[in-house]
């Protein structure tokens, strides 16, 4: 630890050596190099890229005013720059994954539910809804057990639900009904 | 109406706007709403339109010679002060011009911005005019050969920053015009880009077009 830390001070004090040197113009070429032909090794004082007619000020002008516009930049310019689609966010593109739905025919987006199907559903549920609240047991209460909807013309089913709840729904059964939804999955 | 009038719409929330100019108390202020919108401090007499649109309907050709095709029918339709920014309209446009009536519709069903609504309604507006006004057969039978937004009223606010900063709100209204023809829309209503082949080619045509300017 103590030969890194002697090290690192070396290096330090190599690095302060060189850098005054070169403040002091008195650095030489250490060690074989190239050497390109009619250059000056004779370190000259740094010349500024500007041309020879350039005065005090405008060199002054192109050394602090660097990152400025040089013209006005026209409308049409303008307008390219702001309304390209792949910058700006109300890009319109129209939209290729619309596909139509195969039980009802509206257009509903790839990875989503029909939404004509989904309001068919969410109406049959409020009104399932509605019957479990007229429901004298359920409508301040949590029975402990199952519920299960009967509509008007499955009434005379009652005797198989013996171990829940019946919540009569005062309506026919809708004819889109899935048959997976009217057997339990746990009935024997 | 001049741009530096005041709203003062309490509804706002967290923002209070100041008076930049005494104006008479409006009807919104006082809580009625009959102007056309919540931020119009005005209520003109007879609907605000912009006139020259509607005209295109009113033209009368002259009658078919023999041998001339059936011109289609052209519906132009507008919609006046829709409070909502032109610019943002724009991209709605641009997207529904060249497309069938019936893919314009389904487009802006799932477009999920104010403006798809209120486009969806004009384009259904214009679709309902072709069939009752304009003797279209078939109402899927149109396309949109226009479709653009132009800028309405740009009312501005204020809004207060803290100590004596003040940021400036533009409310914006838009109109926006559609023109439906009836038929097939063309095959390319922007033109389409070049292929390699043919872009190689200008590349030479404009090479062999030079001139050598002052010489033998």
């Amino acid at each position: 630890m103590a030969a890194s830390m002697v090290c690192r001070v070396r290096a330090a004090f190599l690095r302060f050596e060189s850098d005054l040197l070169k403040i002091l113009g008195l650095n030489r070429f250490n060690g074989p190099c190239l050497a390109p032909t009619g250059v000056n090794l004779q370190q000259q004082p740094h010349q500024r890229d500007s041309s020879p007619g350039v005065g005090f000020l405008e060199s002054l002008k192109e050394s602090v005013l660097w990152a400025v516009p040089r013209s006005r930049r026209s409308l049409e310019r303008r307008h390219t720059r702001r309304f390209q689609h792949h910058k700006h966010f109300e890009h319109a593109k129209p939209k290729k994954n619309i596909i139509a739905c195969l039980d009802c025919g509206h257009w509903h987006e790839r990875n989503t539910l029909c939404g004509n199907c989904y309001e068919k559903v969410r109406q049959e549920t409020q009104e399932m809804i509605a019957a479990m609240k007229e429901d004298e047991k359920v409508k301040f209460n949590h029975p402990d057990t199952e519920l299960t909807f009967l509509y008007q013309d499955e009434l005379k089913l009652k005797d198989q639900f013996v171990g829940t709840h019946i919540v009569e729904v005062k309506k026919k059964r809708p004819q889109w009904w899935s048959k997976n939804l009217l057997t339990s999955a746990n009935k024997r | 109406m001049n741009g530096g009038t005041y709203i003062a719409h309490s509804g706002f929330l967290k923002r209070f706007v100041l008076m930049l100019r005494p104006t008479a108390v409006s009807a919104h202020v006082l809580g009625f709403h009959s102007s056309p919108s919540q931020y119009l401090d005005f209520e003109p007499d007879k609907p605000y339109t912009t006139k020259k649109w509607p005209k295109y309907n009113e033209i009368v050709y002259p009658p078919k010679k023999d041998g001339e095709l059936t011109r289609p029918a052209e519906i132009c339709h507008q919609r006046t002060l829709i409070k909502y920014s032109q610019e943002k309209m724009w991209y709605i446009g641009m997207m529904l011009r060249g497309l069938t009536i019936d893919e314009g519709i389904k487009q802006m069903t799932f477009y999920k911005r104010k403006g798809g609504a209120i486009v969806k309604e004009i384009l259904l507006e214009a679709q309902k005019m072709a069939i009752e006004e304009h003797n279209v057969e078939y109402k899927s039978n149109l396309w949109i050969a226009d479709a653009f937004p132009t800028r309405g009223y740009i009312i501005k606010g204020l809004r207060k920053h803290r100590g004596p900063r003040f940021g400036v709100i533009h409310y914006r209204y838009c109109h926006f015009f559609v023109r439906l023809i009836e038929g097939h829309p063309p095959k390319h209503y922007m033109a389409p880009e070049e292929t390699g082949n043919e872009k190689m080619t200008e590349y030479i045509e404009n090479l062999r077009k030079r001139k050598i300017w002052h010489g033998l």
